[in-house]
């Protein structure tokens, strides 16, 4: 999995990101994925974000997740995966 | 079903449309990354389904300190947190959940307000109709640590209502400083009123006092003979 990209913002310029992490939920028969600015909120703490993955026409679009219930379930992803990704 | 499948991402080109955002730790960040690696690395099998509270949960040495944090921040890139707002970091525990703190980072919505962070649930959503009904009783610690949360995120709300009170307030000395002005000059025309008033006052007693003096009558003299011809007088006198 490519660790960095360039991405094309909703304004049209060409941005690096950082992927973190990439995964399926099937029961929501969605992708999502966590990627990064390099940011850093004025408290110290780094700023990541997550889009649904949508696969179109040979390109990906980084969307909004949707409900409150995915984003829940994004959430245990991710500390699944911290934990050592068993559940 | 596995809860969550991971996937590799191809060369297509990538767009970014809008997403939510959530802060960790600087090392959190990289923990997170260093984890999903490895695993993808290993191949992990597909998990079974995620539990709110698994039994052992298998904590690696390298990431049992991890910490999660959400916390409010404005849907811009550069955040305005409060500066005197200290998050309260939680142990990552799978019996805690973590609160979503932050508003939805759509791109292609208009500006928000920067005083309104969204309103955060205090419980979990309630799960699928499918999938029974997470038990997730909290412990005294966990119940600590939640109501920390609570705690500052009504410290960043009181900050956003001492802001909009401080510009109330501002608005309201600017409309009082007006008031005083207008009070001035009334005052100054109620003196020019008042000194009018007692000009007409000083007038009218004139008047007055013109009225009521007495006529004095003209007054009378006696008659004087009228001297005819003194001449005659004198020669009979000598």
């Amino acid at each position: 999995m490519p660790d960095k990209i360039n991405a094309t913002n909703e304004k049209g310029e060409t941005v690096e990101v950082e992927i973190i992490a990439a995964f399926e939920i099937p029961d929501f028969s969605r992708k999502y994925v966590i990627y990064s600015y390099n940011e850093v909120d004025p408290n110290g703490l780094a700023k990541l974000h997550v889009s649904q993955l949508i696969e179109e026409a040979g390109k990906y679009t980084l969307a909004n997740v949707e409900t409150d219930d995915e984003w829940t379930r994004i959430k245990s992803v991710m500390r699944a995966i911290i934990t050592g990704g068993n559940a | 079903m596995p809860a969550y499948n991971f996937i590799e991402l191809g060369t297509f080109p990538f767009t970014i449309a809008a997403g939510r955002v959530i802060a960790l730790q600087q090392d959190g960040k990289d923990k997170l990354k260093k984890a999903y690696n490895t695993l993808m690395a290993n191949k992990t099998a597909p998990q079974d389904q995620l539990a709110e509270t698994p039994a052992v949960p298998e904590v690696p040495q390298a990431v049992e300190n991890l910490d999660i944090v959400e916390q409010p921040t404005i849907d811009t890139p550069t955040t305005s947190a409060p500066a005197d707002f200290q998050p309260a970091p939680e142990s990552l525990n799978p019996n805690t959940p973590i609160e979503d703190m932050i508003a939805p980072f759509d791109m292609n919505a208009q500006a928000q307000p920067a005083v309104e962070p969204a309103a955060a649930p205090v419980v979990d959503t309630p799960p699928a109709v499918n999938e029974p009904a997470p038990v997730n009783v909290l412990s005294d610690a966990e119940f600590i640590k939640e109501f920390e949360n609570l705690v500052n995120r009504t410290g960043i709300r009181q900050q956003t209502i001492k802001e909009q009170m401080r510009r109330r307030l501002e608005d309201l000395l600017m409309q009082a400083k007006n008031m005083d002005y207008i009070e001035d000059k009334v005052n100054e025309m109620a003196d020019v009123v008042k000194a009018t008033n007692e000009v007409v006052k000083a007038s009218n007693n004139l008047n007055q006092s013109i009225q009521n003096q007495p006529v004095n009558p003209t007054p009378t003299t006696p008659i004087q003979p009228a001297v005819q011809n003194p001449t005659l007088n004198l020669q009979q006198a000598a």
